[in-house]
């Protein structure tokens, strides 16, 4: 019975941690594909990420902490993906200038509502994939600006320059709908 | 997710944020990540990892030709391992030993075929002249109608789930100690989980005690006659343990805990073949 029951324990341990993972499975892969960008690339990272997570699941105490903690994790794993395949660089044109002092903030009052996701939603898709990158790499993966330009192999100004100007096609569009009166 | 490195008070990134969030289906470059189905996911990383027990393998030369001085030196290893097992064995009688006595690994070391095994089991009951076990288990994914026909017991297929749900597999596993265990396993389209499985003719007494690990709340009700252990694992996720006859069930559902309970309620039952 030795050898059938270690084989038992090891599948309930398994069907434990895929029972965990499934829920964030979805959210899980989307933020490393944003990070990876390479289906092959985020498919090997995505397996180390698991295998990794359950070699050392006894670490994870408390369970409700499992997605930010295999988060971690496949973040982690992503990022030396990218360094190791070594992306080429982005040659710059004209985003070097920096745009000083632009400050594009929305009233405290301001209301969200459907109208006003619906616009940002349509904004962000109509940017520049560049520019949409980076608002979805600081916005849905959570990166700062030095993590950005580290996985796009360029510099962190450029990447600031990208990101207030898609911020600042966000900001036109809402308030020229707003004083329009759309909302 | 983690923290952000610098705090953001500004409240249009507040806004992109939620946004980009809550809408990330909407967004290009995120909704329309293909992501791949997790059963081809799950299936990829039980390969990584190994489902076999711990065996080390100890093969003859390449394409069957004889290493007589490899065989010497594998046989050599195996009387070192066989004397140490021994010299434990002797030791474990000593009184102050077995006060400290360890989850000690015995070895067992067969010569079948040319292949040496060395087998591990943590089972204190395993004797040195038993023979080594078959590892694998077979696993086979059946139709719904090859599960009603081939199983040697009642499929507990549900007369309800929840609506968007539909069947994605059955697969079933057969031990070498005439034990099964059957998965069926419903998606719907944004990924939600209904899984139920049916151990049959096992006995993991320490089932129980694993199923309730890492649940916030358990409680025991009454269903169709069996008591039903129901545990909330998390927010959204529930499940479901219970016998009848020598079959434990157990479901787990991405869903409310009525809904698991209208899933059991549905379910065909049968005292074990």
């Amino acid at each position: 019975m030795g050898l059938v029951s270690i084989q038992k324990k090891d599948d309930n341990k398994i069907r434990a941690f895929e029972e965990l993972l499934a829920p964030v499975y979805n959210e899980l892969y989307k933020f490393l594909y944003c990070l990876g960008r390479n289906k092959n690339l985020v498919d090997d990272a995505v397996q180390n990420t698991l295998v990794e997570a359950y070699t050392h699941i006894s670490d994870l105490r408390d369970t409700s902490k499992f997605k930010p903690w295999i988060f971690t994790i496949g973040k982690r794993q992503v990022l030396n993906a990218v360094k190791a395949y070594s992306r080429e660089v982005l040659i710059d044109f004209d985003e070097n200038q920096s745009i000083a002092g632009a400050s594009y903030n929305i009233p405290e009052n301001w209301a969200i509502n459907r109208e006003t996701r619906s616009i940002v939603v349509e904004t962000i898709n109509s940017l520049k994939q560049e520019y949409r990158d980076i608002i979805i790499l600081r916005y849905f993966a959570n990166l700062s600006f030095e993590e950005i330009a580290e996985l796009l192999n360029t510099n962190v100004n450029t990447v600031k320059t990208r990101h207030s100007r898609a911020k600042e096609k966000i900001y036109k569009e809402l308030m020229s709908l707003k004083s329009k009166g759309q909302f | 997710m983690e923290v952000k490195k610098d705090m953001r008070n500004d409240r249009l990134e507040n806004l992109i944020e939620a946004v980009v969030k809550s809408e990330s289906d909407s967004i290009k470059g995120l909704g329309d990540i293909a992501v791949p189905d997790i059963n081809e996911t799950l299936n990829a990383f039980r390969l990584n990892i190994g489902q076999s027990a711990k065996t080390i393998l100890f093969v003859r030369g390449k394409k069957g030709r004889k290493s007589s001085t490899k065989w010497l030196r594998t046989v050599a290893a195996a009387m070192i391992f066989v004397m140490l097992s021994w010299i434990f064995a002797v030791c474990n009688e000593i009184p102050e030993v077995k006060a400290f006595r360890l989850n000690l690994v015995k070895t067992l070391v067969s010569v079948k075929d040319s292949v040496l095994s060395i087998n591990s089991s943590n089972n204190d009951n395993t004797t040195a002249n038993e023979p080594p076990q078959e590892l694998e288990a077979q696993t086979k994914t059946l139709t719904l109608e090859e599960a009603r026909k081939e199983l040697p017991f009642t499929l507990g297929e549900p007369g309800y789930i929840p609506s968007g749900y539909s069947l994605k597999s059955i697969v079933w596993q057969r031990f070498p100690d005439k034990s099964h265990i059957v998965t069926q396993t419903y998606t719907d389209q944004s990924g939600k989980l209904l899984k139920i499985d049916q151990y049959y003719n096992f006995s993991d007494t320490n089932s129980n005690a694993n199923f309730k690990a890492g649940s916030s709340s358990v409680r025991e009700i009454d269903i169709n006659g069996n008591k039903v252990t129901v545990a909330d694992v998390q927010q959204g996720i529930y499940k479901a343990m219970w016998f009848s006859g020598n079959i434990r069930y157990e479901v787990i559902i991405y869903s409310t805990e009525q809904e698991l309970i209208n899933v059991i309620q549905s379910m065909k039952q049968e005292k074990g073949k």
